[in-house]
């Protein structure tokens, strides 16, 4: 039996869309299983004990189930005095980092004026320096506040001129929300970036038809970009938080004193912290790290579960174009 | 009718075009950012500079620099052992994974971009590495006994026997020693990969998007098959974003908490307190960061298609 043309093509079509959803199917789940494995293996072993960890015939599921391990890294964390400080910090910071990565988005997107382009140079350099490069003189500006300019050893400052003193404002929210606001903060670039491309998007009919009703420019901004910017505002937002409440290398430096998660997270890579906490066995000592481990991402795997639509939706759509 | 009142009330005053109003108003916007930009990264970069080159000694009343000239460089240039191997090594254990982790992040982002049934869970769980890559979650990570023992629970069982499978079969179609032990170890660092792609896939992603639909219709009218429209028209167009993905990894796997140098520049700034050197050793590796992606820059700059 002779096949015709228009089976053959059928057929041919069938099998690229089959083998098109096998690859797919397969290189998904297993992706998926690289990402999801290592946090649900951590949630299960959190829950064992240390005779658990070391019986063979336990390879998941925990025999005797218990919350010993979270007490324990509670009580090792101090966390009942650090967790108002963690939740706190980068709310205040990323709320600020938001607000003005917006307004200075939306002028560099929707505004033609000189220097602009050297500006977004700068938004980029931004982007591009490591951390290490600016955080040292960041931290002995924040150590000796003073409002005026201070390059290398030459210092002009108005506190220092009336009271003869500077501020030390390290430990305090100080620097982060100076930072925010400027949008020189960690990341910031990469929220201009995005918030840019966003209000680049959007058609200049509606400035237009806004000015032709009698907006004035901060109406045009508020009424008409604002509310379609809720998404976008959102995602980046969420990006701030997570990024400000896992970030150790800011912290690090300005919050010496202030206990915040990520920095007392750094206790436990030494072992000898945790022996002098009381924990010497090994195993139960990796058993309090792994659900440290966990007090850091779990608030941040939610927040994303709750926001994840608006991120992925607007992101999308702010059609990031270089 | 306030402006119109004003106007009468000063004729002589020279009354701004619209577009003069523009501008002035699009320095309003950025005002925040200029600020910035001076204050907290113009005259720090120039700071470190001029502690790189000096010793920096605090006292009780503030800090007192001393000019060394060259001696910081000098010593890292010629007397320092590790630092210029520590780039290095570094560079050789970054880059193969940077291009591993484009060209992943680009295939699947475009099969992400089809439409299939859960393709919002699929995406959900692609975009979690940008919280389970951070700084120190993958410290502790790395240092712990026990997470190691499960992360690599499925890789000591049988791994070895499909590895060793895996590399037969690549040498048998063919492919030269080195080429299959890069792909057998990209495969064995496939979780460190998927971390690094987050964020690029995003860029791709909406890059994919952003193609406007009407160019493909007009392709598929005129005969395209799928194949061709993949590769004559949506790689042309999200070639730009391979360029904004080559770059955003470049950084972003540079200057994460958990890089080497970056570690070592914080621990010989902030706990060893050698506060000149490690300046020094900033700049040094900022210079480097420059150098290869003003490279990467010039390669791939030229093979990108811009549309408009």
């Amino acid at each position: 039996m002779e096949i015709s043309y228009k089976t053959k093509k059928r057929i041919a079509k069938y099998t690229v869309s089959t083998g098109n959803w096998l690859l797919r199917t397969v290189l998904f789940i297993g992706i998926s299983f690289v990402i999801l494995y290592p946090v649900v293996s951590k949630i299960l072993v959190s829950f064992m004990t240390v005779e658990d960890v070391y019986d063979a015939s336990v390879q998941y599921i925990p025999k005797n189930w218990t919350l010993r391990n979270y007490q324990n890294a509670w009580d090792f964390l101090e966390m009942n005095s650090l967790l108002l400080n963690s939740f706190l910090y980068p709310l205040i910071t990323s709320f600020v980092q938001m607000c003005s990565a917006t307004l200075v988005a939306y002028g560099f997107a929707r505004y033609n004026f000189r220097g602009k382009n050297f500006l977004f140079v700068l938004v980029v350099v931004a982007m591009v320096i490591p951390p290490d490069l600016t955080l040292l003189p960041l931290y002995m500006g924040f150590r000796y506040f003073d409002i005026g300019i201070s390059v290398g050893a030459f210092r002009f400052g108005l506190l220092q001129l009336i009271t003869g003193k500077s501020l030390n404002v390290l430990n305090t929210v100080v620097p982060y929300v100076l930072l925010g606001i400027t949008c020189t903060g960690l990341k910031n670039g990469l929220y201009i970036f995005l918030m840019r491309q966003y209000f680049r998007g959007l058609p200049k009919e509606l400035e237009e038809a806004s000015y032709v009703d009698g907006a004035s420019t901060a109406q045009a901004f508020i009424k008409v970009f604002l509310p379609s910017a809720t998404q976008i505002m959102i995602t980046v937002f969420l990006f701030s938080y997570v990024w400000q409440w896992l970030d150790d290398i800011y912290s690090s430096v300005f919050l010496q004193q202030v206990p915040v998660l990520a920095t007392a997270l750094t206790r436990l890579l030494e072992n000898a912290s945790t022996v002098s906490a009381g924990i010497s066995n090994l195993t139960e000592v990796s058993l309090v790290r792994n659900c440290a481990m966990l007090f850091l991402i779990i608030p941040m795997l939610v927040l994303y579960l709750i926001c994840q639509r608006y991120f992925t939706e607007s992101v999308e759509r702010s059609g990031l174009v270089g | 009718m306030a402006e119109a009142v004003a106007v009468k009330a000063k004729p002589k005053k020279k009354v701004k075009s619209w577009e003069q109003k523009k501008k002035t108003i699009g320095y309003v916007f950025t005002t925040p950012f200029i600020i910035g930009a001076f204050f907290f990264l113009l005259l720090p970069v120039i700071t470190s500079l001029i502690y790189s080159f000096s010793n920096l000694n605090i006292s009780a009343s503030g800090y007192i620099l001393e000019n060394v000239g060259f001696e910081h460089y000098r010593y890292l240039f010629t007397i320092d052992p590790d630092f210029l191997g520590n780039i290095g090594a570094m560079l050789l254990d970054t880059m193969p994974n940077v291009i591993v982790a484009l060209i992943f992040s680009f295939f699947i982002a475009s099969l992400l971009n089809q439409k299939f049934h859960g393709r919002a869970l699929v995406r959900g769980i692609f975009f979690m590495p940008v919280i389970l890559s951070s700084g120190i979650y993958t410290q502790l990570q790395t240092g712990d006994t026990l997470s190691n023992m499960y992360s690599s629970a499925q890789s000591t069982s049988d791994a070895g026997s499909v590895t060793a499978a895996f590399t037969t079969t690549l040498a048998n179609m063919g492919l030269s020693e080195g080429i299959s032990k890069f792909l057998v170890d990209s495969v064995g660092r496939i979780s460190s990969i998927v971390a690094m792609s987050a964020i690029p896939i995003i860029i791709f992603l909406a890059g994919f998007q952003s193609i406007s639909p009407s160019i493909f219709e007009a392709s598929y009218i005129e005969g395209a098959t799928k194949w061709e429209v993949f590769w004559k028209i949506s790689f042309p167009m999200v070639s730009p974003q391979i360029l904004v993905s080559l770059v955003y990894i470049i950084i972003d796997s540079f200057t994460t908490s958990t890089n080497a140098m970056i570690q070592n520049i914080h621990t010989v700034t902030f706990n060893n307190l050698n506060y000149g050197r490690g300046a020094a050793m900033a700049w040094v590796y900022m210079l480097v960061i420059f150098i290869i992606i003003g490279i990467c820059f010039f390669i791939v700059n030229r093979l990108v298609f811009y549309y408009d």
